[in-house]
């Protein structure tokens, strides 16, 4: 009959990981370079760099250029209303009564 | 000066006995030996029969509210740093006072002490503040761990912990693990020591602690193995556990 084991095996290697860990004889991957990039990093953006400085950058440039149009068409029609006032107004005074004195 | 923290957050594994008669033995070799107790607890105090009412502890050390030689109490062959119940209250006033170097507190208030070549500290059953106080002062652990199952996953916690403080930048090495209440007669002690040395290799003492009555009577008498039973086995475990501390240097 073989030596009956009341130890996992498992348990031994866990326990021989965590003695080279703690004694710093483990070649850990913690090194930056090392490890491989996840898809979470390869995402990441480049340092110095806004997150979505590509394609969503461009959309917001797109956004603000608008944004001036609609300005300068408001300001426009202000414009135009002012001086249609201005005229109204003219008229206005040509159209008063003369006093009775 | 050589420093020694005992340590297993587990209960019972033999801390306390391994840092008196280590310290017991490292004495019979003309060795100068402080034991440090660092367990609020205080079993290290009591074993020695060292009373401390009215007396400076560790804890007054630690808040440098007294000198330590002014803590120190002499017996025959060893000089112990004791503790009091005190203990526990002054560990929370130093995370207070000291939030983020607390774990400098026993290496500050011991700094520049002389006179000895070995201080062992006993740490308390847990893996709290004194504990890591007792870690980053030494930076060298001995782990009694008792040969049964449970023991290793203990073990393992404690690596993780060792590893956490070496990467915090504080130098640690484990001078060993030392196998206590080792039962000859069955199987899972043989076994757990066999894995043990198979796994960890040099981290292992050869030394090994056969359990033993007197080991567990001596502190009745307030004694050491070595004044309580000089010619048992637990006093010639005890030595060539010395003899190979004294052999790592």
């Amino acid at each position: 009959m073989g030596k009956k084991t009341l130890i996992p095996e498992e348990k031994w290697e866990g326990l021989r990981h965590a003695m080279e860990e703690a004694a710093g004889t483990m070649k850990t991957s913690k090194t930056p370079g090392i490890l491989p990039a996840t898809e979470g990093e390869a995402a990441r953006p480049e340092r110095g760099k806004k997150r979505g400085a590509g394609e969503e950058g461009k959309k917001e440039s797109k956004g603000e250029k608008e944004k001036e149009k609609k300005k300068e068409k408001k300001e426009k029609k202000k414009k135009d209303k002012k001086e249609k006032k201005k005229k109204k107004g003219k008229k206005g005074k040509g159209k008063k009564k003369k006093g009775k004195g | 000066m050589r420093k020694i923290t005992v340590i297993n957050q587990k209960g019972g594994t033999g801390k306390t006995t391994t840092t008196v008669n280590l310290g017991a033995a490292l004495s019979e070799t003309g060795r100068e030996v402080l034991l440090v107790d660092l367990d609020p607890q205080a079993g290290l105090t009591e074993s020695l029969g060292v009373e401390t009412t009215g007396r400076a502890t560790v804890a007054e050390v630690l808040t440098r509210e007294a000198e330590p030689r002014d803590a120190f109490h002499a017996l025959p062959h060893l000089t112990i740093l004791p503790s009091s119940p005190v203990l526990a209250e002054t560990e929370k006033r130093i995370l207070r006072e000291r939030p983020s170097d607390y774990p400098l507190a026993l290496k500050d208030a011991l700094a520049g002490m002389r006179g000895f070549d070995f201080v062992i500290v006993d740490c308390p059953p847990s893996l709290g503040a004194l504990s890591l106080m007792g870690m980053v002062y030494s930076g060298s652990l001995l782990i009694p761990l008792q040969t049964q199952y449970m023991a290793l996953n203990g073990l393992e916690k404690i690596l993780g912990m060792v590893k956490t403080i070496r990467e915090a930048g504080f130098p640690m090495e484990i001078l060993g693990i030392l196998p206590c209440m080792y039962d000859v007669r069955t199987s899972l002690s043989r076994q757990v020591e066999e894995h043990l040395r198979e796994t960890l290799r040099d981290k292992v003492f050869r030394t090994v602690i056969r359990q033993s009555v007197s080991l567990a009577e001596a502190p009745a008498r307030s004694k050491d193995i070595l004044s309580y039973q000089p010619g048992g086995r637990g006093a010639e475990d005890y030595r060539a556990l010395a003899q190979e501390v004294l052999r790592h240097g």
